[in-house]
């Protein structure tokens, strides 16, 4: 699985990169984090406002930090 | 890679005014009519309650500042410390109840449904589409590049995009709020309207000048892709939860520059002489609207901050055009958002953007001095 957390790095963006680390840890899967600073491939996958969560390509989420339940959701998703 | 990584770090981390959306947890249970009612009876209690409060305030602080600190009336610090005490609840109630309401309005518009809305629009209608959006469409400094990239390659106007990028930080919630609280409707009205004005105006001379050969290449190449970002469906319990958050969030934020604003504009109304102002800021003196405008820019401060203290000064006799033009070019004209717009738009663009905003700014300025 591919989680890509966007954002030029600001502390919301900081902020949603370590709440997805966490649940990652939490639900024990294999993921790679990758953190986005640059805007044209931010812009590229199609995300407007940061920070942005997109997991395997499909975003999830946009314009907020999302909460840690939240990406555990997303995470049992795929994972079935 | 390694260069543009480098590149990305030099942007400020300025305050970035994201939401935070922890409230927005997915609670999935649908509410049952009962809920519903409760939820009604409860919101009207807390108006209600609200309202009660509110209209206490100013007996309050003066019965604190004269009954239980004793200090003497008409001192100049008696006159600082009701100021402060009356201002400062009363400017944080007003910010925690618009700032509801409007996390509940934003909850329902989204940069993509708005750049959807903006797409393909023509450019009078577009550009006050856009500044109107602006007001409530939720942004972040932050996300001022990819939203522009995302607007200007679904083929949104130049113009009408950077209707909105003004539009968005200048007409905002708590100017507005804290103008009507400090300064009564019709100052706020008049901000409001202005304010709009000026950035559809700038948008749409900037769009009749023919700006897009000034974007940057690599932004034109781009081919994105909005459709793939799932659309928002909340519940009336999720929209309200957003409101909440937003409260939470943008009070938590800014508390500690309203204080120090109205501390600041306590001092200045107890101590500064009436009238002061009036020789450096007041009508007579033409060249204070420009050198308003032009100290404003390199000021970043959010409007929680600079109402208290702009409060204070028009109160020392400075005129309200110089005050609005000075608070406008404080929150619209950036550094920060120049810089970080840097990434995208070629310098002789940035000129324009600055000398076109800030030329409507001053226009607002004079024209209030004149008519006011």
């Amino acid at each position: 699985m591919e989680i890509k957390v966007c954002g030029p790095g600001c502390a919301n963006c900081t902020k949603a990169e370590n709440i997805v680390r966490e649940a990652v840890a939490a639900a024990g899967v294999d993921a790679e984090i990758l953190k986005i600073s640059d805007f044209a491939e931010i812009a590229k996958l199609g995300v407007l406002s940061t920070p942005a969560i997109v997991i395997n390509g499909q975003i999830k989420c946009v314009g907020k930090v999302p909460a840690k339940n939240e990406v555990l959701a997303w995470l049992k998703e795929k994972n079935c | 890679m390694l260069d543009k990584e480098e590149a990305m770090k030099e942007i400020p981390p300025i305050s970035c005014s994201c939401p935070d959306g922890k409230s927005m947890e997915n609670k999935a249970v649908k509410p049952g009519a009962g809920q519903i009612f409760y939820t009604i009876i409860l919101m009207a209690a807390g108006v209600a309650l609200w309202f009660l409060i509110y209209r206490q305030l100013s007996s309050f602080s003066v019965f604190l500042t004269y009954s239980v600190l004793s200090l003497r009336q008409g001192s100049h610090l008696g006159a600082a410390v009701s100021f402060f005490l009356y201002d400062t609840p009363k400017v944080l109630m007003l910010l925690g109840l618009v700032i509801y309401v409007v996390g509940i309005i934003r909850t329902f518009f989204t940069p993509e449904r708005t750049r959807k809305i903006l797409a393909g629009k023509r450019e009078s209608v577009g550009n006050i589409l856009a500044a109107l959006l602006g007001i409530v469409t939720p942004f972040c400094s932050c996300s001022a590049v990819p939203l522009f990239i995302g607007f200007v390659t679904a083929g949104v106007p130049l113009g009408v995009t950077l209707s909105f990028l003004v539009a968005a930080p200048m007409v905002n919630e708590i100017a507005l709020v804290l103008l009507y609280g400090l300064l009564g409707w019709k100052v706020a009205a008049l901000y409001l309207f202005t304010g709009l004005m000026v950035a559809i105006v700038s948008g749409w001379i900037i769009g009749r000048l023919g700006m897009e050969r000034h974007i940057e290449e690599w932004v034109l190449e781009l081919r994105t892709n909005a459709d793939t970002v799932p659309d928002n469906k909340l519940t009336w319990n999720e929209r309200l939860n957003g409101g909440k958050a937003a409260v939470v969030d943008i009070v938590g934020r800014v508390w500690i520059y309203v204080i120090a604003g109205i501390a600041v504009g306590a001092g200045i109304h107890g101590y500064v002489p009436e009238g002061f102002m009036a020789t450096i800021m007041g009508k007579g003196a033409w060249w204070s609207v420009p050198a308003a405008v032009v100290i404003g820019i390199p000021m970043y401060s959010n409007a929680a901050g600079i109402v208290p203290v702009i409060h204070a000064l028009l109160e020392k006799g400075a005129a309200l055009g110089t005050v609005l033009a000075f608070m406008m070019s404080v929150i619209a004209l950036s550094l920060p958002e120049m810089v970080i717009l840097r990434k995208v738009l070629k310098p002789a663009m940035i000129g324009v953007f600055i000398a076109v905003v800030g030329s409507g700014i001053l226009l607002v300025g004079y024209l209030f001095n004149m008519v006011i």
